[in-house]
Formats: C-alpha cells, structure tokens, sequence
C-alpha cells in the first residue's frame, strides 16, 4: 500500500498529472489518424523526452499507449478505416451499427470497453509486476540466461505461420547486438574501424528509424499505390446528443467485457503476442459466445451486421493488452511488445534499465509508472468522449502525403538529438529503409527489437554461466540448483516446439489432400 | 514459376553470404569474444540453408516475386533517396534550414502535390514547426549552416 501510496504521491504533482491527461488526448490524436500508431508517436516523442524530467516524459508515454487504441477505434467506428491496427475488428460491427444511425451507440461501446479493458490491465500490472520482480531479483547468471531464452522463444514461436522468420528476425537482433567492443576483453567487434560504433549501434536512434522512419515509407507506399482510391469522409455522421451507454447495455455487455479483458490481460503478459492476437481470441469468442445465447431468440442482429459484442470484444482486449505488455517489461526487463520496447528507449535515456532492479533504484519511478496506467484509463474515458464529438473529425482528413515528409523529419531530427551526431541520422534511416524492407518480405519486427534489447544480456549471462559451471552446458537444465531455470527452458521448448509441430502436421495434411 | 523470381530466394542467399562472411570475421577476433558470434554466423547460414530449401520447395506456391516488391517500394524507395541526400546536405553544411526545404519541396511533389507556392509554404512550414520546436522549445542545438549560425549567436 505504502508503495501505490509512493506512485501516487509522484503522479499527484499538477506537471506531471498534467503530462499524462495531454498523453492521453495526443493518443486519441494520434490513433485517429489512420497510419498512425502508438509506435510512431513514441519513435516521434522519444528524443523530446530528453528535456523533460523522467516523471514528465514517462506520464506523457503511458498517456499515449493506454489511449492510442481507443483513438484508432473512432475512425473504425465512424468511416470504417481502422486508425490502429488493433481496431480493424472494430470497424466491421462498429460501422455497421452507424450506419444504422447510431454512432453514438457504437462509439459509445467503443469508449466503454476501452476504459473497462485498460482498467483491467493497469489492475494485473499493480499485481503482478511487483511480485514477478521480486522473484527476478533472486535470479543469478544461469536464470538470465535461460529467461533471455524464453523471451525469445515466446516472441518466435506466436509466429506460427512464419516461424523461420522469426527465428531469423530474432538472430538479426542478436547480431546487431554483438556489434561493438566485446564485454569480456574489449576487442572491437564488426566496427569496420569506426569508433562511433564502439559502444554498438546506437539503440534510440535505431529504434526512432526502425519505427518511425518505416512507417513514413509505408504511409509513402499507400499514397503511391492507393492514390486513386478516394474515401468520402465528407459525408461523415453526425454525433448528437450524449455517449454515455445505458444501464441495460452496460449489464448486457458486462459478460463479454469480463471474458474479452482476461484475454486481452493473458495475452499481454505474453512477450511478442501483441493485441492483434488478443482481438482476433476475444472476438471470435464473443462471436460464439453471441450465436449461442441469441440463436433461438431470432430477434437480434446477425453477427457482423452492427452486434454490439462485436465492438466491445475486441475494443475491451486491445486495451487490456495495453498495461499488461508492461508486466515483463518492469518485472523482468522483458519487452512485451514493441510499443513496451520503446518504453525502453525511454527509460535508458534518463539513465534507468527497466527490470526488477528499477524496484530498487527508482521505487517512485516504477510505481508511478504502475499508477500512471490506471488514472489514465480512468481519465481517458471522458477525454475520449470529448475528443469523439468535437476533435476527431476534423483529424481523420489530415493529408498523408504531409505527414509522411513531417514525421520522416522529425524521426530523423529526433535522432540527431541523441547525441547531436550526423552518424545517429545514418542508423535511423538505415534502420528505417531495413526496417521498411523487414515488413516487405515478411521479417517481423518484434523478434529483432526483443533481440536487440536481451542480446548483451544474454551473451553476458551465457559465459557467465557458463564459466561458473566449468563449461557445463547442462547447468541450465539442473533440476537441485537451477530449477527456476530448468522451468524456463521447458516453457522454451514448448513455445518453438509447438508450434512446429503444428507447422509439420499442416504440411503432411496439405501432402495427403493434394496426392 | 522459377524460384530466382522470388524473393524469398534472394533473402535466402544474402542470409547464406551474410553468415559465411560474419564467420570468417568471427575467426579474427580473441578467443573469449569470438564464440558468440561464431555461433550466431553459424545459426545465419543454417537459417539461409533452410529457407532457401523451403523456397525451393514452395517456388510453386503464392511466394512474393521480385517484381511485385519492386512495384510496391519503388516509390518509396525514391522517398528514402532523398532523405539520403538531405544527410548529404547537412554533411556538406548545408545547413539544416536550407537543407530541409530543399528537400521537402521534391518529397512533397513526389507524394502527389502539383501546387508550387503550396509546396514552398508547406514545406517551410513544417520545418519551420520542427525548428522551433527543437531549437527553441527543447534547448536542442541543430546542425546549421556557418553563416546563420553567426546570426543566430
């Protein structure tokens, strides 16, 4: 209780309550404009955070997150263009509902679920985080290591479909890492003599071009190929009146809220599974869910034709996801997703490592932080509804084609900021065009970002290790000293191996249908 | 069609080279700092190997052709150019004023805009906001050309 009392007392300061109330209007902003994403907000916001104190810049970074998705719903709702990608099953009952004339009853569904799923998730991070790090701090060499591992493993193996790569996203990643002098004797590694790259590859700058940079050039890429595709956000609906749900609708939705924000909270705690998986679980289960309560009835929508479950189920999910991702990241030092990696930019800038020694070393920083996600969701509710009748609009017909130039120049300047170098401009867009590559060939992101964040941590752990146990490479696997550890990599091996297994077992079925 | 159009076939050889060159790198290092990274060249050219056998065996499949990729970046592709020469400019100390509008104004015609006076304003709008709010705003010194900078201090 003292220590909520603690991130309390740090959040109460008007400045930087303040912060988080502008984070969270930003994130309706940025998740109305479809194109933009929590991840470009922060690559955008990050070098900011370098004149603002911790407090400041970290209340302003979870008002973006915990808000970005329910922005990305209004768009959805309202002209059926996703403003996230985590609103895209949204759109389908959402703007089936306005254009059934009750957009106030869809963006209403939206807004509710939205507060009740990130509510949900700020609660599991209070709860958790603390408790997974104080565990954490008992973790030697042989734990890291093998934790670093499951990291890895849980971010390859959600790619079911794609598992090669992943695993090729995730060595990228690694060797990024490697880039620079070696931990153990200093010796400069894959330097090409420059002494800029000593310390290694400049970790905000990359990310800055990684997410910022590539996602101008995808915005680059829809301009070009979707130039003739006009959308006719001049006939938007009109929002009158209020948004506030009936009591009825409220205790009709409640079951699915319930369902869809334990989803949404399991699948977050998960590093790499990511809120696109939470609303594709929640949805298709409120989908079943719906058909069967409903189906002898006749009286109600068809799914997919504007149900409200269908809008409460992903929305609810995606915004559980949201403070749930931050579980590994402060318990563990473990990204839970890419927006949680950015987290990390964030942090490393004002001189803390996210892990359970933040606990330790900035107690009122972990805690606000923790706190932080709750008064944003509770603020996010009424701000939402505010942003929904009178800001929205005029957002979603913002030109792409000035954002692309504006948010390439800002990344870049962003990057020259760290540091005041032309050579971090170099990482960022060449991160960026690889990054912008990455996605074209279908490399995801998540494996390199997860990669790069563990990779000194697990060479480190795995000499370390390895030195300990006289180059026993079964000291990972001892069931009397390093159980925790043996745990870790049978919850590993589980995550690649299943799967592959189902991968193997597709193709013989695909072998004995096609001859 | 023939694997060589896919591009799954190409990553699968630049992977393959990538490892067989980060090996060889790897072998010049010290003894205690070269292991990690042996092993990981290692895992690249396990990784090229595998995929390139799976393109080979899916080349019938919906695998992504090299035409189709060119197709879809190569505008933004010439986005990227540009951004390139902007680093050139600033290099060549340009200026980061100068350099930018310079380089927005093609950006911004290559995105769609035909309106002249539009563009200039657009584009020095907006390096304008990105100043100010670097500059002026967060304290954070940009690189600028010798002779505004003289003004400036």
């Amino acid at each position: 209780m003292e220590t909520i009392l603690l991130g309390f007392s740090t959040l109460i300061e008007p400045s930087v309550l303040t912060f988080l109330i502008l984070g969270v209007f930003c994130g309706l902003i940025v998740g109305s404009i479809p194109g933009l994403n929590e991840n470009i907000a922060f690559a955008v916001f990050i070098p900011f955070s370098f004149s603002l104190s911790p407090t400041h810049a970290l209340a302003l970074m979870v008002g973006v997150y915990c808000s970005a998705a329910v922005g990305g719903a209004m768009p959805a709702v309202m002209i059926k263009v996703p403003g996230t990608a985590s609103a895209v099953l949204t759109s389908i009952d959402g703007n089936a509902l306005v254009r059934k004339g009750k957009p106030n009853t869809a963006l209403g569904i939206a807004i509710f679920s939205s507060v009740f799923g990130g509510l949900s998730s700020a609660i599991v991070l209070m709860f958790f985080a603390p408790v997974l790090a104080a565990v954490a701090l008992k973790f030697g060499f042989v734990e890291n290591f093998s934790l670093c591992i499951l990291g890895l493993a849980a971010v390859v193996g959600m790619l079911e479909k794609n598992i090669l790569k992943g695993i090729l996203s995730a060595a990228i990643g690694l060797f990024i890492a490697t880039i620079g002098l070696s931990l153990e004797t200093g010796f400069p590694r894959f330097t090409f003599g420059s002494s800029n790259l000593y310390e290694g590859v400049p970790f905000v700058p990359m990310l800055i071009g990684m997410f910022g940079i590539s996602a101008a050039l995808e915005l680059a890429e829809e301009i070009f190929t979707e130039r003739k595709l006009n959308l006719h956000i001049s006939e938007l609906p009109q929002i009158k009146g209020s948004l506030l749900l009936p009591f009825s609708m409220i205790k009709r939705l409640l079951p699915t809220w319930m369902t869809s924000a334990a989803i949404g909270n399991v699948v977050g705690v998960l590093p790499g599974a990511g809120m696109l998986m939470a609303i594709y679980i929640a949805y298709n289960q409120a989908a079943s869910r719906y058909k069967r309560k409903f189906k002898e009835t006749g009286k109600h929508t068809n799914w997919g034709e504007g149900t409200p479950e269908g809008i409460a189920a992903p929305e609810a999910s995606n915004n559980a996801v949201v403070a749930s991702s931050m579980v590994p990241l402060l318990s563990l030092g473990i990204p839970g997703n890419s927006v949680s990696a950015l987290f990390i930019g964030a942090l490393m800038i004002h001189g803390m490592v996210p892990g359970p020694l933040l606990f330790i070393n900035f107690p009122h920083i972990a805690w606000m932080i923790m706190v932080s996600f709750v008064v944003a969701n509770i603020v996010m509710g009424p701000v939402a509804i505010f942003v929904a009748k009178y800001v929205s609009g005029m957002v979603y017909r913002l030109p792409k084609q000035v954002m692309v130039p504006t948010i390439a120049l800002l990344c870049l300047t962003g990057a020259y900021a760290d540091g005041n170098s032309l050579f971090n401009i170099g990482v960022a867009l060449t991160s960026g065009v690889l990054g912008y590559f990455f996605v074209k060939i279908g490399i995801p992101h998540a494996p390199i970002i997860l990669a790069l964040v563990l990779g000194q941590k697990l060479e480190d752990s795995l000499s370390n290790s390895l030195a300990i146990s006289h180059g026993n490479w079964l000291v990972f696997f001892d069931p009397l000293n390093h159980p925790i550890s043996l745990g870790l990599m049978l919850l590993s091996f589980f995550f690649i191996i299943l799967p592959l297994f189902k991968y193997v077992k597709a193709m013989r079925t695909k072998g004995l249908e096609t001859g | 069609m023939s694997v060589i159009t896919k591009t799954d076939f190409w990553l699968s050889l630049l992977v393959l080279s990538g490892g067989i060159w980060a090996f060889f790198q790897s072998r010049l290092f010290d003894d205690a700092s070269r292991s990690y990274p042996l092993f990981l060249s290692a895992l690249f050219i396990l990784l090229g190997l595998a995929l390139l056998f799976k393109t080979i065996k899916d080349s019938d499949n919906q695998l992504q052709s090299i035409t189709y990729l060119y197709s879809r970046v190569s505008g933004p592709l010439l986005v990227a150019l540009l951004l390139v020469v902007w680093v050139l400019l600033l290099m060549m100390n340009i200026g980061y004023l100068l350099s930018s509008i310079i380089i927005l104004l093609p950006v911004l015609w290559l995105l769609g805009y035909r309106n002249i006076t539009f563009i200039l304003i657009m584009a020095a709008g907006v390096v304008a906001v990105i100043f100010i709010l670097f500059w002026i705003l967060f304290d954070i010194p940009l690189p600028l050309n010798p002779f505004l900078e003289n003004v400036l201090h």
